[in-house]
């Protein structure tokens, strides 16, 4: 009954991570474990797109801003002052807020 | 055999609030931090709700970068309402302002840095760099979870629980599994929103159905000027998204079905530079006459290809990628479909400024217990006739926080409420029911557009008596037709057949009374302009001095609130009216403004 709980165990643990150790009677089991997760972690590891899945840079997802605005030097504005504000030109400059051509008050 | 028996289940609170925008939080986590034991119910999970789409700042007179002075912004405020604002409203909400955006700085709104921006003449606009409505919401999502509220997303608010003339609670359908949920509570606060898509071409949300001007129409309670919805004049046909007039300040012009500029027609100096209602219009009595583009000949082109690209790069920069994205056309080649889109409701549910609901009982304003209403979908009315810019914001958090605190003025948690019949809530789920198994000949999608087309076409921004009155036979006619409608999902999880069906019964409450009050308004005040009714007609003639006149009586005049109640199974409107306020709230700290014609 132990045995089926412990291989039970042994099934799900996740490579890299050891296996919780059990109170059993069997030492030698769980050093065996072990090293055989790191032969698991091994050959995954040569398999694993390490690198691909990385963040995309900017301007490489496919749903990303087309035309980004550019980011103001040290993010302030030079011409207001204003630190953390948007970039681009002033957006109420038309009387309305805008930001690339679209408003959202006005 | 689809069985018809409802599984209910009851919660007992101290306050609801009904709604999970700006307002809602705001209110919602004012509540718990008096230590009240509150429910939030919203269909949406509470960062998808509109204001995340709010972009532009939030107004208050900090004079951090100028002198400024916040009887200047409410003096703007009175003015831009063109005189139908309530002024002890507006006084409360202008000078809370400063107060109220400091809180938010330090509930880590923007981070650490300042975060001002530049707005209209007085630098008066607070802003988050362009996400302001995002990160208000993020923000008091956040600092509401801090507090202990109880949130229920995905629950469709269905009526609220009234019993002698107090509102006990708040029934609502459970999205997930159909169970309905009956909420009783000494306190409800109503925070949904307006009701955009009432119209065709509208910024807002599909979500945006005005649930909450609907359920107090059902109550048997009035809604105030919902006849007054802001238009912009270039709003992208089919997407809603509105672009900027500095598009036509930049030299780019708009052309009718036949290729002409026709606004050197309507406007011969000003052309396309003139006024924004100017502009709406002409639109429209083209699209009217026949003179339209597009297959159904709908809309007008924003044409800007005739500038050069690179000066469109430089001072409209992003607009390629916003005409591609929301109209699908290449600017430098092609024109932009528009038409004028809806973008603000300044009507709804009519509270006082302290955000309690209010009705009409023996001529006077009388409170109705229980009941509260903040940001767009009440009008307390610091909007009136018309929004300035950037007020909106400003009017969630001071409107849900002044519920808030009101509610922590009349109760204590842990107070008992009154009783709830054991059936109340039963008229809601026969409704329910009844659509459910709905079998009629029209889908909810088909009867949807049509009202949306008949409100754009009779209720936009050219309002005549006969586009009025034309409009008001065809919405009855709608409406008759909410009893053919058809759902074909009949179960209860995830049925958004039926939600949607459901918000079309609120939007057609609302559609209904909004194009009525338009109809029987007979003059032109702020958003609302009529080509037959010019002027606006107040007390007085205030183009002119106003000792040698004879004052208007009441009722031939017009410098009144509407209140429009409707008959949801006929959908008649009766219309009554309220005076609007025009005392301040202290003379000391800020007097009055008295009425005279608008002018910028």
């Amino acid at each position: 009954m132990l045995k089926a709980v412990f291989s039970q165990y042994r099934r799900v643990a996740v490579p890299g991570v050891c296996v919780l150790r059990f109170s059993s009677s069997q030492p030698n089991k769980n050093e065996g474990a072990c090293s055989r997760t790191e032969k698991l972690q091994k050959k995954l590891r040569e398999k694993t797109p390490i690198g691909k899945l990385d963040e995309l840079d900017e301007g490489k997802h496919p749903y990303q801003e087309k035309e980004p605005l550019p980011p103001w030097p040290d993010n302030t504005n030079p011409n207001t002052g204003e630190v953390g504000g948007p970039r681009g030109p002033e957006p109420t400059r038309y009387g309305d807020w805008e930001r690339k051509g679209r408003v959202s008050d006005f | 055999k689809i069985s018809r028996d409802y599984a209910v289940v009851d919660h007992t609170y101290d306050a609801v609030v009904v709604g999970a925008g700006g307002a809602g939080l705001r209110a919602a986590f004012g509540l718990v931090a008096e230590g009240f034991k509150t429910a939030v119910i919203t269909k949406l999970f509470p960062t998808r709700s509109h204001t995340v789409a709010a972009q532009g700042g939030i107004n208050a007179a900090l004079g951090n970068m100028e002198q400024d002075n916040w009887q200047w912004h409410m003096y703007d405020t009175v003015k831009g309402s063109d005189w139908l604002g309530d002024q002890d409203a507006i006084h409360y909400m202008t000078r809370e302002a400063p107060k109220a955006v400091i809180e938010l700085e330090n509930y880590a709104f923007g981070g650490q840095s300042l975060k001002f921006g530049k707005g209209g003449q007085a630098h008066r606009c607070c802003c988050v760099a362009d996400r302001t409505g995002h990160s208000l919401l993020h923000t008091l999502y956040g600092q509401s979870l801090r507090y202990d509220c109880n949130y229920f997303v995905e629950y469709f608010a269905l009526d609220l629980l009234m019993e002698d003339g107090e509102c006990r609670g708040v029934i609502a359908l459970c999205l997930e599994d159909g169970s309905i949920h009956r909420f009783q509570s000494k306190s409800t606060v109503l925070a949904t929103g307006g009701y955009g898509r009432t119209f065709f071409s509208c910024t807002s949300a599909h979500t945006c159905t005005g649930d909450g001007t609907a359920m107090v129409s059902r109550a048997g309670l009035y809604n105030q000027d919902l006849e007054f919805i802001q238009f912009h004049p270039t709003g992208i046909y089919g997407a809603g998204c509105l672009i900027t007039e500095g598009c036509r300040g930049e030299g780019g012009y708009l052309i009718n079905g036949e290729g002409e500029r026709f606004m050197e027609r309507y406007a011969p100096v000003a052309k396309d530079l003139a006024s924004r209602d100017v502009v709406s219009r002409s639109m429209t009595i083209e699209i009217r006459e026949g003179r339209g583009c597009g297959p159904e000949k709908d809309h007008v082109f924003l044409q800007l290809h005739h500038l050069p690209p690179e000066q469109l790069a430089a001072r409209l920069p992003g607009i390629s990628e916003t005409a591609m994205i929301f109209a699908g056309v290449d600017v430098t080649r092609e024109p932009i479909p528009v038409l004028p889109t809806v973008h603000y409701n300044m009507g709804g549910v009519p509270t006082n400024y302290r955000g309690q609901v209010l009705t009409v009982s023996g001529g006077k304003d009388a409170v109705v217990p229980g009941l509260y209403a903040c940001g767009e979908a009440a009008s307390s009315s610091v909007h009136g006739a018309n929004r300035l810019g950037a007020n909106s914001l400003l009017d969630l958090v001071v409107f849900g926080r002044a519920c808030a605190k009101t509610i922590a003025e009349e109760n204590k948690p842990g107070e008992s409420i009154g009783s709830l019949k054991a059936n109340s809530g039963e008229v809601s789920v026969a409704n329910l029911d009844h659509l459910r198994h709905a079998d009629g000949p029209l889908t909810t999608a088909a009867l949807r557009l049509n009202m949306q087309k008949t409100m754009q076409a009779h209720a936009a921004v050219f309002r005549t008596a006969e586009t009025l009155q034309e409009g008001v036979k065809k919405m009855q006619g709608l409406y008759k037709k909410l009893d053919d409608l058809k759902v074909s999902d009949h179960s209860l999880i995830w049925n958004s057949d039926l939600v949607e069906t459901l918000e079309l019964q609120n939007l057609m409450l609302n559609a209904m009374q909004a194009i009525v009050a338009a109809e029987n308004r007979k003059e032109s005040r702020g958003a609302h302009a009529r080509e037959d009714f010019k002027e606006r007609i107040d007390e007085y003639d205030y183009s002119k001095p106003t000792q040698s006149q004879t004052k208007r009586p009441y009722e031939q005049h017009w410098r009144k609130h509407t209140l429009t109640s409707i008959n949801s199974k006929t959908g008649d409107v009766q219309i009554t009216f309220r005076p609007v306020i025009d005392i301040t709230l202290d003379a000391q700290e800020c007097s009055s403004v008295p009425p005279a014609i608008r002018s910028y």
